[in-house]
Formats: C-alpha cells, structure tokens, sequence
C-alpha cells in the first residue's frame, strides 16, 4: 500500500490487516490528533496521554468503520471522544467553568491585542471554556472542520455547533482579556 | 439585510460565523454595516487566531513511541478465542496444575484402596487412567517447551486433548475416594496460574489511581527477555486484578522519571488500561 494513498484507501486497507497501512494512516493524522488533544487538554503531559488513547481508540475501532462518515470525520470523531474520556478518566476537568450568564453579557470592553495570546495564557484561558464550547472551538480552529463536519464529529445540530462556538470564543476572548489585565498588574522590577 | 430564509442569530453568532465564513452574503453585509459587530469580529478573530497556535509538535521518539503503542494494541484489540491466546508458559501452568492434581488423586487413591477383589478391580481401572493421564500431561509439557507461543499449532491440541486425559484422570480417581477434589479446568486457569507465573501480585485494583500507585515501582524494569504470554507486549513484571479481571502488569516503555505500563487481559491478551506513572 502506497503511504501517500487517500485516507480512504488506507483505512480500507488497515482493515484488511495491512499494518503498514495503518502506520501511514497514524502518521499522517498524528500531529493533528495531538494538536486537538493538546488544546482540550490544556498541558503537554496530559496531551501526549490522550493522543495516545485517541490512536488506540482509532485502531481498535477499525472496524466498526462503515463508511457512512468520510474517514477523515469518523477519525476525529474516534479520537476527540477518547481524549474527552480519558481526560475524565484523569479527573482533570477544566477548573470551573464560566456561568452561563458571564457568556451572555454585553461585549463592551476594549479590543483584544493578538501579542498577549502566548501559549501560556491560551491554555489557561482554554481550559476555563466550559467544555462542549471549547471542543467546538478546538474542532474549529485547530483541525479547521467545517459547521456540518462538527455537527457530525459531536453528533450535534448544526445550530448547536454554531452556537458553542460563537459562545465558546466569547468566553475565551473574555478569559484572554483577564490574562491580560492580570499580566498588566504585575509589579514592574524597577530601573 | 438578511434573506428571509436566514436565521436570525444572536451578534456572537454572526461575528463568529463571520469570522469562519459561514453565513451568508447578506448577513455579511449586515455584520460590516455594524460596527459593533465588526469589533465583536475582531475579538473573536483574536481567540481564533489564538487558538489556532501552532502546538508544540511532538519529538520524532515519541511520535514514533505513540504510534508503536497504537499499533501494538491492533494485534490485541480483535476477540482472541480463549483457547488461542494463552502462552505457552500459561498453558504450562494451567497444566502444570492438572497433573498435580491427578498425582494427589492418584496418591489418595492408594491411601483408601478397597480390599475387595471387585473394589480392587475397579480401583486398579482407575489406578491405571490416571497413571496413563500423568504421563500424557508430562509429555505436553515437554512438548510446548517451545520459545514462542504459536496460537494455530498442534500442541493446543495435543494440551487440550492431555488436560481432557488429566481430567478424566481425576474423575476416575474421584471415583473410589470421594475425598479427593480437584479445581475445575477453568478456575485453575484463571486463578492458581496466575500464581504459578511466581510474579509479585499487586492485588485488586480498581481504577487509574490505583493502578498508576502500584505498577510505579516497574516504571524503570527492564522485561526479562522470554517469551511473552501476550502477542506484540513484553513479558509481564508482576500480577493484578482489575476490575475483577486478572491480569498482567507489562513494561511498555521503561522510564526511571515515569514509564508507561499496561494491564492486559490474562486470558485474552485485550488491553485493559495503559499508564504512565509520570502522572502519579
């Protein structure tokens, strides 16, 4: 089996045993995999845990493809929900989330400024996004699926989709101000 | 101004499905026609932005290691048969523990021999299956002293058909002394070769918490270079159960700092739980 073969083909193959198959089609999904675990997880340790659930989680489920999903789909599918589960399995839940009515109020505040979205302050504010928000955003964002293929991945209504990820930005631009406004009170070292 | 087939939608729905370019061209124009919109775009391109930051790739190892662990768990993740997936060291055991229990049958039968020319007669009948059982379960001993466990080969067979001798062995020697007893095939299987592997058993073990405190002392233990029962894993370090499943504890990836282990299915080989103790 050529590595460089559709996703379809190689899943077909994989299923029909062909390991080198199976090696290709890991690779080639693996950086993404770990890119949308390591968003939902919110640090590297966690990440690399539940990248490796997700990929067990895609090879055991191999055969439960049945090709009503496009691979591609039915494999983001596999591994967002094992990284949720093993996330929970962990016990390492986002730390409380906002209220619903901290995601509802006006929007009156200054503009954000792109320097102060570092990783550090990302993750902190990712993993105050109440979950089903953030995964959509993740989905969104990091993986760059469209409305319908995240409605099928969470197995949601479109308007659901468009929803948690209208308030799931919201409430991260918010956490993202208050980084910022935390960073800018830091005492200064003086001169 | 919007279509009257759009749907009406909430500002932060319309900044950020314009943001992803999901709406339509009318409700584009009627976001750009706002300014208040257009700032709540500009925030939420600030969060996707922020959200779409490259992640710190993986090392080449640990892609690699990821992968490899992915893999290993294809050749484990189907329903094995019981009766093909135990190793040779398994079924040594699982044997191993018939024919002492067809000995000690043979030993009470001895001990509690009838006097009775008829009594006689039938305990030398017995007397003589279990001798010839004895013998057949040692040989199938010998036999499967192979390196490697090959699921599809005769010596399943040749153990199962010495287990049903051994077995019809003990019955017969049951026969004339009621006293004697012997486990069920399955429970010896199941539980006394578990013992039999003479590896350090951790216990019941109950969830991820538990099982990262007590398989962390192996993080650092090298597997001993023998056969392994399960396919595609090391030999196991020590016991467990989890779950109410007895299993075996594996070393997937030795660390000093955290290694990664597994619990896999002692009779199936399945994965139950993989750790790594680094997250103790």
């Amino acid at each position: 089996m050529d590595a460089t073969a559709p996703d379809g083909e190689l899943l077909a193959a994989a299923q029909a045993g062909d390991r080198d198959a199976l090696d290709a089609l890991l690779r080639r999904h693996i950086d993404i995999v770990h890119a949308v675990c390591s968003r939902i997880a919110g640090n590297p340790a966690d990440a690399a845990d539940a990248t490796q659930e997700a990929l067990i989680a895609i090879v055991r489920g191999l055969p439960n493809f049945d090709g009503r999903a496009s691979p591609r789909t039915w494999m983001y599918r596999v591994a967002t929900n094992a990284c949720l589960d093993e996330l929970r399995r962990r016990g390492r839940r986002p730390r409380a989330g906002l209220d619903e009515h901290d995601l509802d109020r006006p929007d009156d505040a200054p503009l954000l400024d792109t320097t102060v979205a570092d990783r550090l302050s990302i993750e902190d504010a990712l993993g105050r996004v109440p979950e089903d928000f953030r995964v959509a955003v993740v989905l969104r964002d990091v993986e760059g699926m469209d409305y319908a293929q995240i409605a099928q991945v969470l197995d949601v209504p479109l308007g659901t989709v468009r929803s948690r990820i209208a308030r799931g930005r919201q409430a991260l631009a918010e956490q993202l101000r208050g980084n910022r406004q935390r960073g800018s009170e830091r005492p200064r070292e003086r001169p | 101004m919007s279509t009257p087939s759009d749907p009406v939608l909430p500002p932060e729905e319309l900044a950020s499905g314009y943001v992803d370019g999901e709406l339509s061209p009318d409700q584009r124009r009627l976001v750009e026609a706002d300014p208040s919109l257009m700032a709540l775009v500009a925030n939420h391109t600030v969060a996707r932005d922020a959200v779409a930051a490259a992640v710190p790739p993986l090392s080449a190892g640990e892609r690699d290691r990821l992968i490899a662990t992915a893999l290993a768990a294809s050749t484990v993740a189907p329903v094995v048969p019981i009766t093909t997936a135990r190793s040779t060291r398994w079924r040594q055991a699982a044997i191993g523990g018939l024919a002492a229990a067809a000995a000690a049958g043979l030993v009470a039968l001895v001990l509690v021999r009838p006097s009775s020319d008829d009594q006689a007669d039938g305990g030398a009948s017995a007397d003589t299956a279990a001798t010839a059982a004895l013998e057949a379960a040692e040989t199938t001993v010998v036999t499967n002293s192979l390196p490697s466990f090959t699921p599809a080969a005769g010596g399943g067979a040749v153990t199962t058909a010495a287990a049903e001798a051994a077995d019809a062995a003990t019955r017969a020697s049951d026969a004339p002394a009621a006293a004697t007893t012997s486990p069920a095939p399955a429970d010896l299987e199941r539980s006394s070769s578990l013992a039999n592997l003479g590896l350090a058993d951790l216990g019941p073990l109950a969830n991820r918490q538990e099982v990262i405190a007590a398989v962390a002392p192996f993080a650092a233990v090298t597997p001993a270079p023998e056969p392994a029962p399960c396919p595609g894993y090391p030999a196991p370090v020590a016991t467990a159960t989890f779950q109410g499943a007895p299993a075996l504890v594996v070393v997937v990836a030795p660390a000093p700092e955290g290694g990664r282990l597994a619990l896999v299915d002692a009779v199936t080989c399945a994965v139950l739980i993989e750790v790594d103790t680094a997250a103790a």
